[in-house]
């Protein structure tokens, strides 16, 4: 199922969280939606999940419109920040209440899954750990068999053991099931192993959205070292720069290839392009739009 | 692609009657005290067969009057908690279920275990009744009716107050207010034109505002009723008197209920934890408490710091004194609104300064009489019937020649009072119109030492010999069959003295009736008993009337069943009275004379 926003609006009082958003997620893709704190990523989530009314624009799953749409979000999963339970509830009662509630429900898939996930079924949920809750909350959302399934920092909290687990789990049911995964977190080094598509969001807008491997090509490192008085060949897009001693290291738009050819004419000293991870990209990305590293003196 | 599972979702609706099976479990066990087990109870001890409609009317009018409003506040707060919390809210409103059907859900969850219980506690008291020999136990449907209508009406009050607050503690609280608030207000309210509007008194308005303070106006009119006819086997039974009140209160908590509907369609779950969840209401909110507050907390500055008399200067210090309780009202709203203590913008005055205007103009409006309700004198041409009081007996006056004259004292009134100003406090004066035109005009004075001339004319028109015979029982004949009781009590001894004691002489109905008609009746006609004498200065009165009282007990023509009073005191010139006493060995001393009161010591 593709999920898509077009042109969402949501206002908090006189604060617009997100300002005619638009957005793609391709059915049977891993989007990671990346921001800066308070863009609007857990907004655009409520808003995927039927939770938040938008003020203006669209939210459609398969090009249905999700709010008040019990076909369409019986096929969708969400796994919040900080999952609710109910309050006396254990595993056992939880799943109950899930058969009840999604109709894909698969009682057979959540006896298997108690193996990936070691948890005292009647034991209420509100005494376990955050990790654990968090497991909880997984067990039964892949157990609903969800056709998409929206995930807001979803391994915070888990043992590194888990998080793998975890991600197997989901990658999986990408692969044989086509799920369509919706994913928000800042562990970016996590999301760059598992996303196929990366969407950065900043001040309730899209700032960029594309495929992980176009995004990654369309960006590099260069360091160099140019001779005495030469100057950098015109045509660089560069977004970043700094210099330890006479080695510069420059951000630069564009593929490697291309931009080590344009340096190349000025005869550099030294040069080496490196691809960026999802996290210097984040970072140089929205260091254009204000959101840079600042150096404060304390 | 849309769900055909459009209307109720019974998932939902299992959990939440097994998540607060405490309510349900609570609000049976009371009910079962309150009816089955009172039933139980009695049944052994009756030599008869009777009548178990008392136990049903009982248990609706004094405990299910109290129980059920609580049990459907409870069950709302339970079933609509999850629009509280963030998460809860967030989870609830992401599972695949319309808004519409959720919320039958849970109101359905909130209402029917409720429901359920009264029919359980029905069926137990019909068997317990049945089988401990009343005569009627069917009369129990009255239970069934009045406990459910009871439940339908404050589970829909609930319910509302549920979807127009995102805060746990704040719903009890609205709760509370809607079932009380409008009494209160108008409780509170009135004490402006008392104190401001010359004439008004407690009973100038009718008592409608707490028509919108259900609770309040159900404790009202929910009463005994034994109009019904007796059962098969010639008992007495009784009924719920009010059914109406409690059908249009049941009818208006499913209007709420589907109020609440609307508003749980359009609820943006972002709300949870705010104490308003409906925007427009906000200002609403922060008025109402401005208003509330202006009247409660403005009325409780002025008596503690600044009652006085009713004059213009007063009432700008009453208007000031509302100004600062709408003040302390507006910003707390605002606080709880904000979440925040920084709420003194200089925007946020505007609306304080609205209310305090409006309650200003209220206050001055009183003062300056723009109504004219001051000087309202009926035309005696429009009157049917004006009673009149001095704090005593209501007196009745339908012939036109003696409505005249009351209408003609009330113009003089209102003339001698309107220039008086405040002083001593010496009588009441009510005045009761019934008017042509259906209407019902009503005025309480208070006349002061300021006030003597008038004072005076209305001490002769209640001192007419026909006036003082209305005022103290209108029986021109007593026979001694009326006479339930009579005795005279005395005192012949100044007071402090060794030998004070008070000294009573009991009569017989013959003595009693033959007291009456020879004396007391011929010294009424003479004007020298039963006197009113609020014209005449305390030492005059008491240097006039003896402290010896003479009390006669006779059906009361009313109230069937009761018993109504009689009560004289003679003055020195009850000259027959006097006699008559003397010979029977009661030779009381004046008050003068005595130098106390008649039952002490004290004046």
């Amino acid at each position: 199922m593709k999920i898509e926003l077009m042109e969402v609006t949501k206002r908090f009082g006189p604060h617009a969280a997100l300002d005619a958003l638009s957005m793609a997620v391709p059915a049977g893709s891993v989007y990671g939606l990346v921001g800066p704190n308070g863009a609007g990523k857990t907004t655009a989530i409520r808003c995927v999940t039927g939770v938040l009314r938008p003020d203006a624009g669209a939210v459609l799953c398969s090009s249905e419109p999700v709010y008040e749409n019990p076909a369409v979000k019986s096929r969708m999963a969400w796994i919040p920040d900080e999952p609710f339970f109910f309050p006396q509830a254990g595993v056992d009662d939880m799943m109950r209440f899930y058969v009840s509630e999604y109709p894909r429900f698969d009682a057979e898939r959540f006896e298997k899954l108690a193996e990936a996930f070691p948890l005292e079924r009647d034991k209420p949920i509100r005494r376990f750990s955050r990790g654990m809750k968090k497991q909880a909350a997984f067990w039964l959302a892949l157990a609903a068999r969800p056709d998409v399934l929206v995930l807001d920092e979803p391994v915070d909290g888990l043992d590194p053991v888990m998080r793998r687990q975890v991600w197997r789990l989901l990658l999986d049911d990408v692969a044989e099931r086509g799920t369509t995964v919706l994913v928000s977190s800042h562990n970016l080094r996590e999301l760059e192993d598992v996303c196929d598509c990366v969407g950065i969001i900043n001040g309730g807008k899209m700032l960029l959205e594309r495929r992980l491997a176009d995004l990654q090509e369309n960006i590099c490192k260069l360091q160099l070292v140019l001779p005495e008085g030469a100057a950098l060949p015109e045509g660089l897009d560069v977004v970043h720069e700094s210099a330890s001693g006479r080695l510069r290291t420059l951000i630069v738009r564009g593929s490697a290839g291309a931009a080590t050819e344009r340096v190349a004419a000025a005869g550099p000293i030294y040069l080496d392009a490196v691809p960026l991870n999802l996290e210097e990209i984040f970072i140089y990305e929205l260091g254009g739009e204000g959101h840079e590293v600042r150096e404060i003196m304390l | 692609m849309r769900s055909g599972k459009s209307c109720f979702d019974s998932g939902v609706f299992r959990k939440s009657v097994k998540r607060f099976w405490p309510v349900w479990a609570l609000y049976a066990f009371v009910w079962f005290i309150a009816l089955p087990l009172g039933i139980l109870n009695n049944s052994h001890q009756l030599p008869e067969p009777g009548s178990v409609s008392y136990y049903a009317v009982d248990a609706v009018t004094t405990t299910g009057i109290w129980l059920c409003p609580l049990a459907a506040c409870a069950a709302a707060m339970a079933v609509f908690s999850h629009l509280y919390n963030e998460r809860s809210a967030n989870f609830y409103a992401a599972l695949p279920v319309r808004r519409g059907a959720m919320f039958a859900s849970c109101a359905a969850a909130g209402l029917l275990p409720l429901l359920a219980v009264n029919v359980i506690i029905f069926l137990l008291s019909l068997l317990l009744a049945s089988v401990g020999g009343f005569a009627d136990p069917s009369s129990l449907w009255q239970y069934l009716a009045g406990s459910t209508l009871l439940v339908i009406a404050f589970f829909g009050i609930a319910a509302f107050c549920a979807l127009l607050t995102g805060n746990a503690v704040m719903m009890p609280l609205l709760f509370a207010a809607v079932n009380v608030a409008a009494w209160a207000l108008g409780e509170i309210a009135v004490m402006v034109p008392m104190n401001f509007s010359l004439g008004f008194g407690y009973g100038s308005v009718g008592h409608w505002a707490d028509i919108f303070s259900p609770l309040v106006s159900l404790m009202d009119r929910l009463h005994y009723d034994y109009s019904y006819p007796a059962g098969p086997s010639g008992e007495r039974v009784c009924g719920i008197g009010g059914w109406n009140w409690l059908i249009i209160y049941a009818a208006v908590g499913i209007v709420l209920l589907l109020i609440a509907l609307a508003f749980y369609l359009r609820r943006d779950m972002e709300t949870a934890g705010d104490v308003v969840a409906v925007p427009p209401l906000r200002p609403v909110f922060k008025t109402a408490a401005a208003v509330l507050a202006a009247f409660l907390v403005g009325n409780l500055i002025y008596d503690l710091g600044f009652a006085g008399a009713d004059d213009l200067g007063h009432a700008v210090i009453y208007s000031l004194c509302m100004a600062a309780g709408a003040f302390l009202g507006w910003f707390a709203a605002e606080m709880l609104l904000e979440k925040s203590f920084a709420v003194f913008r200089p925007r946020g005055f505007i609306g304080w300064a609205a209310v305090s205007v409006l309650c200003a103009a209220f206050v001055l409006g009183c003062e300056l009489d723009v109504t004219g309700f001051e000087r309202r004198v009926p035309d005696s041409a429009d009157v049917v019937r004006v009673e009149l009081s001095d704090g005593g007996e209501f007196l009745t006056f339908s012939n036109p020649a003696d409505t005249a004259l009351v209408t003609e004292l009330h113009a003089e009134c209102v003339e001698s009072l309107e220039d008086s100003g405040r002083g001593e406090t010496v009588m009441y004066f009510y005045l009761d119109y019934e008017l042509r035109d259906g209407s019902v005009l009503r005025r309480t004075y208070t006349l002061s030492s300021n006030d003597t001339a008038f004072i005076a004319e209305l001490d002769a028109f209640l001192n007419r010999p026909d006036i003082i015979l209305k005022r103290n029982g209108g029986v021109d004949y007593l026979s001694p069959a009326e006479v339930q009781s009579a005795n005279v009590y005395w005192r012949s001894e100044p007071a402090g003295d060794a030998g004070d004691a008070g000294e009573t002489l009991s009569l017989s109905a013959g003595e009693a009736a033959e007291l009456y008609n020879e004396c007391i009746l011929p010294d009424m006609r003479d004007g020298n008993i039963g006197l009113a004498h609020y014209a005449v200065p305390t030492w005059e009165w008491r240097a006039e009337a003896m402290s010896c009282e003479i009390n006669i007990s006779v059906p009361s023509l009313e109230l069937k069943g009761s018993s109504a009073y009689l009560s004289f005191t003679p003055t020195a010139e009850s000259a027959r009275t006097l006699a008559w006493l003397a010979e029977r060995g009661v030779k009381p001393l004046t008050l003068a004379e005595r130098g106390g009161g008649l039952y002490g010591p004290g004046a």
